[in-house]
């Protein structure tokens, strides 16, 4: 693998090997390419999200009316923050709208914003189980999460405040909430009311949020290392996993190898030893002498020979397929299957049709260039033999998955390098 | 508003209508029983599939006594639809905070104020206790117990816990009791109105034919301003436009859930905005009713309580039917089928699994037994024992089948079948070696091949019975649907039939 790989190209060979990570690389080229901080803010439609954006960023940027809006993702850059307006976090008949708030509160924020309006008392469940998410994730990435109470000028008294901030607390209670009116605090700016801007609980809520995003670079750091490190983690234990299936394979594949081997020498051993005994035997060798045409129904010794050496021939040739057969050469590799069965068989291939003479037999089998021809072409056939085929590929498919993960580990390395200098 | 009283419901016989109903459970139950699931030929059913069928057929045969208690379960639901036969029920359904408790309070008020009687109730374990308390109302999740309000001689209102509420009994506590109202009241805050998916808990009611009556409640805003160092609040009603963006908006999501769920829009009313605060604060003169949305409220009331009586007049004959639609078909629907279903495509992963372990089988046999020849060749040929080598290669040979069949189907476990099969019959000289050696690894691999082939085809044939009767009750079953749709269809329009005796005063 070369060291000019784009990122487009390490991310493809990251997911490659971790298909599940797709969502965390997405999110470490968002913190590489980030300039700005991300403020996502976030909540159920009509709880005074876009009118409190407004009032944070000091201008209409957001639009506001008392009926669903929110539906496609806003954005306004405005002095060193990105703010977006995430769509209404309702289980709708319209779905496209959570692919953007998928995008909005999980993929480029740094901080969100949680948006619950204080007249509809405790949280619901969509809210609740949203806000628990978000809790667990700012113990982990250390992005924050500010809760705001929106809407407080809606409430008839002071007690009710108490109240609906008690049962939320109660609900999910190691989070602090901001009461917020952007109503009061527009009318105080405008009218100049010192006390409507103070109960608005805007200067407060400013204040968090500047002190949330001064602590920004911090969190980007973080979490950049912490997923980093997860996928480096991830990466190694699937190198490792992968190593020890191909270790364990090719440990099968040799011991197999090893025991055909030991037989194949074996039987071709105990060939040598029986030709040789074949050939050793005393008296005449008429097996050369023909027959004339007046022998031709008479038993002749030159055919009691012949039918001698053709006898112990095959025993040696059944020998041989016993253990080819025991080892799974059953049968030539499709590409050399011919039309007649009777052929179709590994010995055939190797031994050939033809008559064996005396010194055909002795070059075969009791000389070791004869053996050793026999041993090495036996072989090749029994690494053509399907089981060893399928073996071998799954041999294969195993590489190719631990070179995956290993190109993932280099392509991991130069996230790190484009992360740095982000 | 207090007009709605004046419609009555009339009466109609059911008892035609609910006696095929109950032939109906009576048939399916014995139906069910006769077509348990066969895992005859012991053994050869392989264990995961066999297992699967067990199950089912637990499924065939307790189910009976599940619809029963389910059915009785219900009771709660069909006293109190007993208990205000002669009213129309409206139940009042909507997220806690709603607003539900305050608008039945003062629905109460105005009937009170026209010398209507008005009479609370709230039922507890499963008893209705009467009180004379208004419901509690709160900023806060109030409501944990199902209660209601009489409201003059024809109409009740059902009020509920609040749904998707954290407490779980709450929610199965309204579930209870939904079935015996004949229309419902949507309330949705205008802080936030039409959370259509609030109407996913509905979906049961609106399937049954209820008209859906959304109510936009607390349509009112809080405005304030700062005088001489003190905060002043005043409450008004959102304007009339503000309202109509909100009902419109109500009302297309509201349609377009509808659609979504299947349900026909018809069922869906306009939306009425309304704030009980405001009404209250301003002494509920009529011009502070009119204002605040009550007069159109009124109207709306009078409108679904209409399109209730209807439905009203079947109802105890809906009732069982619903115990059919929704316990013993949908249980049948979301438990049986699905589980016939996978025992179905497990039953196809058997097949396949087998068409391809018939040919390695036969190599493993093939490559544990023909090695093995020439030795015994070489063994028996002194004596030309030929009767003995036979019988030592069907030995050697039943020995290989047993043991690789058990590893590559051993699931199935099958018996092998069981003789002697002759090998070979000739003499062991007059063919020659080579030949003899031919001859015997020949019928060795032909009987391997017949042999496992033999095995296998008897796993295909107890999968195909189990396949058999499968289909059998996947029929029954289509069969049995269709004829409570047939029902259903006699009931609705055999009640249409009767003309509504309604008087509108």
């Amino acid at each position: 693998m070369n060291l000019h790989l784009s990122r487009d190209d390490a991310e493809r060979a990251l997911l490659a090997a971790l298909p599940g990570r797709a969502h965390d690389l997405a999110r470490l080229r968002t913190l590489a390419e980030a300039t700005w901080p991300v403020v996502t803010v976030v909540g159920k439609y009509n709880h005074g999200k876009s009118r409190l954006l407004n009032e944070m960023i000091g201008r209409v940027a957001f639009s506001v009316a008392d009926r669903r809006e929110t539906v496609a993702l806003a954005e306004c850059l405005h002095e060193g923050v990105c703010w977006l307006d995430a769509p209404g976090l309702d289980a709708d008949v319209h779905t496209e709208d959570d692919d953007h708030a998928l995008r909005a509160i999980w993929l480029q924020s740094d901080i969100r914003l949680f948006v619950h309006a204080a007249k509809e008392g405790e949280l619901d469940v969509a809210e609740y189980s949203l806000l628990q998410r978000l809790r667990d994730d700012g113990q982990r990435s250390l992005r924050q999460t500010l809760c705001v109470l929106s809407q407080v000028d809606q409430l008839a008294y002071e007690q009710q405040l108490r109240e609906v901030t008690a049962s939320i607390t109660a609900q999910l209670p190691d989070l602090a909430w901001h009461p917020v009116s952007s109503t009061r605090y527009r009318q105080g700016l405008e009218g100049t009311k010192p006390l409507l801007l103070q109960r608005s609980g805007m200067p407060a809520l400013k204040g968090a949020l500047q002190h949330a995003l001064d602590r920004v670079p911090q969190s980007r750091a973080h979490e950049t290392a912490l997923l980093l490190g997860e996928i480096r983690e991830e990466l190694q234990q699937l190198q490792t996993l992968r190593h020890g299936q191909r270790a364990q394979l090719c440990e099968l594949q040799a011991q197999q190898g090893q025991r055909f081997d030991h037989d194949l020498r074996a039987v071709l051993d105990q060939a040598g030893v029986d030709i040789q005994a074949l050939l050793e035997a005393p008296g005449p060798d008429h097996s050369l002498t023909p027959d004339s045409l007046a022998d031709q129904f008479k038993v002749t010794a030159g055919k009691l020979e012949r039918n001698r050496l053709q006898v112990g021939y095959s025993k040696v040739c059944i020998a041989i397929n016993s253990v080819l057969i025991k080892h799974g050469v059953l049968e030539l590799p499709l590409a050399q299957q011919t039309h007649m069965r009777s052929l179709d068989n590994v010995i055939v291939a190797v031994l050939g049709v033809y008559v064996k003479y005396r010194k055909d037999l002795q070059a075969l089998f009791c000389e070791d260039a004869g053996r050793s021809r026999l041993q090495s072409e036996f072989s090749r056939y029994f690494e053509l033999s399907m089981d060893r085929l399928a073996l071998a590929a799954r041999i294969a498919d195993v590489e190719a998955e631990l070179r995956t993960a290993q190109y993932g580990i280099l392509a991991l390395k130069i996230l790190v390098d484009q992360q740095v200098s982000a | 508003m207090a007009a709605a009283d004046a419609l009555a419901p009339s009466q109609v016989d059911l008892g035609p209508l609910k006696q095929p109903l109950q032939a109906w459970l009576t048939e399916l139950t014995q139906a069910l029983a006769a077509h348990t699931i066969e895992v005859s030929e012991a053994g050869r059913t392989p264990p995961v599939l066999a297992v699967h069928a067990s199950q089912i057929n637990a499924l065939l045969i307790n189910s009976a006594p599940d619809w029963q208690r389910e059915w009785a379960a219900l009771e709660p639901a069909r006293h109190l639809a007993q208990t205000f036969e002669d009213r129309v029920m409206l139940l009042v359904y909507g997220k806690f905070n709603a607003g539900k408790s305050s608008l039945c309070n003062l629905l109460a008020q105005r009937f009170a104020a026209h010398g209507k009687p008005v009479q609370r109730f709230h039922v507890q374990s499963g008893r209705i206790v009467e009180s004379g308390e208004p419901l509690a109302e709160g900023a806060v999740e109030t409501t944990a117990q199902l209660q209601g309000v009489c409201l003059g001689a024809h109409l009740m209102m059902l009020d509920t816990p609040g749904l998707h509420s954290a407490t779980l009994e709450n929610a199965t506590l309204t579930q209870r009791f939904t079935d015996s109202a004949d229309a419902v009241l949507w309330l949705t805050s205008s802080t936030s109105p039409g959370q259509v998916q609030e109407l996913d808990g509905l979906a049961r009611e609106l399937h049954r034919g209820k008209p859906l009556l959304p109510v936009i409640t607390r349509s009112d805003v809080f405005e304030e301003d700062e005088v001489e160092g003190e905060i002043v609040k005043r409450l008004r009603n959102k304007s009339p436009a503000n309202r109509l963006l909100q009902e419109q908006d109500v009302e297309a999501r509201g349609q377009a859930k509808l659609r979504q769920m299947g349900i026909e829009e018809a069922w869906l009313k306009h939306p009425v905005s309304v704030s009980v605060h405001m009404t209250r604060e301003q002494g509920q003169t009529a011009q502070a009713l009119g204002d605040s949305g009550f007069g159109r409220l009124g109207s709306a009331l009078l409108d679904i309580v209409r399109s209730a009586i209807a439905y009203k007049q079947r109802k105890p004959a809906e009732l069982m039917l619903h115990h059919l639609e929704e316990h013993v078909l949908e249980g049948i629907a979301s438990q049986l089928q699905p589980s016939l279903a996978q025992l179905a495509s497990l039953l196809q992963v058997e097949r396949t699994r087998l068409q391809d372990t018939q040919p390695r089988l036969v190599r493993a046999v093939v490559r544990e037994v023909l090695p093995g020849l020439p030795a015994l060749m070489d063994r028996y040929a002194p004596e030309q024992a030929v009767a003995a080598l036979c019988s030592e290669i069907d030995q050697l040979l039943r020995g290989a089948l047993v043991l690789q069949v058990q590893q590559h189907i051993g699931d199935h476990a099958l018996p092998l079948a069981a003789g002697h099969e002759a090998v070979y019959d000739g003499t062991l000289d007059e063919l020659g070696y080579e030949p003899l050696y031919d001859a015997l690894a020949a019928h060795i691999q032909a009987s391997i091949a017949r042999q496992v082939e033999l095995a296998v085809g008897s796993c295909h044939r107890a999968l195909d019975l189990l396949h058999a009767s499968i289909l059998a009750l996947q029929t029954v079953l289509a069969g049995r649907k269709d004829q409570l749709m047939h029902l259903k269809r006699q009931l609705r329009d055999e009640v249409d039939r009767h003309p509504v005796n309604q008087t509108v005063l």
